[in-house]
């Protein structure tokens, strides 16, 4: 489970507490049943995106992995980026060590190479993604809530008419977001994933 | 729903230091600055509590994730890894 920072501070929900109501939920505690927890971990995932990615080598050095934002927030991808940059890494730094120059002239290869690679390409498709989220609560507020809503109107076999459910199901959501701002979010959306 | 953070703390195990690698810089700022003290809130591992008249800090349990840094709205959390050796060690993750 991963989760955004500013949401739940200002609903004063506790991590562990949300950990626990998603274990709870009926769909989910089936599956873990007669699971133990073995550990507890706290971790960031580093969701800055292209943008964010730092200068990525160095006189003497060179970045790999979260430390190089190299996380993919669409997806949920990570350690594959982690690793394919740590191969890139070490090719770069083999051929700094056969041309024994391992100033910054040096080992700009790697950049190089992670352009080249699916790494930076991936982040600079998904360069517009991080700021889409932060920029739209309702992704994690009303929306979810809303559509589950919609689902529950629309499955359920009660006699009424489904042109009728409809036009509860979108009055509740225009009560929620502005049609206009649901247009924004629409737009945004299709532009931070094409 | 109350879920018991200890209980989860409770399959880490954990080398303390005897002292702190967090430290709030001004113990002012959180009472008299800070409204939301989100500390208290998004730890994973119930570090910071509120006392009367201060806001503690139970470092013992830290998950060194980081959260505490960065939620903080008054940079006031001085955060440093736990010395070489100390802190938390996982077995899995």
């Amino acid at each position: 489970m991963s989760s955004g920072l500013n949401g739940f501070a200002r609903q004063k929900t506790r991590p562990y507490e949300m950990l626990e109501s998603l274990k709870n939920h009926p769909m989910i505690a089936h599956l873990i049943k007669d699971g133990k927890s073995k550990e507890y971990l706290a971790h960031w995932l580093p969701e800055g995106g292209y943008h964010t990615v730092p200068q990525l080598c160095g006189e003497g050095f060179l970045i790999a992995g979260d430390s190089a934002m190299l996380f993919n927030a669409l997806h949920r991808e990570g350690s594959n980026l982690a690793m394919t940059s740590g191969r890139l890494a070490a090719e770069t730094i083999l051929e700094a060590m056969k041309n024994n120059d391992f100033s910054a002239t040096g080992l700009k290869g790697y950049v190089k190479r992670m352009q080249e690679s699916y790494v930076l390409k991936d982040l600079k498709k998904y360069r517009r993604f991080p700021s889409f989220l932060e920029t739209h609560q309702e992704l994690f507020t009303t929306l979810p809530k809303a559509a589950s809503i919609a689902v529950r109107q629309m499955l359920t076999v009660d006699g009424v008419p489904k042109k009728a459910k409809q036009r509860e199901v979108w009055k509740a959501i225009r009560g929620q977001v502005s049609p206009l701002r649901l247009l924004r979010l629409a737009w945004d959306a299709w532009r931070s994933v094409r | 729903m109350s879920v018991k953070v200890e209980d989860k703390l409770f399959l880490d195990r954990f080398n303390v230091d005897e002292e702190s690698h967090l430290r709030l810089l001004d113990e002012g700022v959180c009472f008299d600055r800070c409204e939301d003290q989100p500390c208290l809130y998004i730890c994973p591992a119930n570090v910071y509590k509120l006392e009367k008249d201060r806001i503690s800090v139970n470092y013992e349990g830290c998950l060194e994730c980081g959260s505490c840094r960065v939620s903080c709205p008054h940079f006031n959390i001085e955060w440093r890894f736990p010395r070489g050796g100390y802190g938390v060690r996982h077995k899995f993750g």
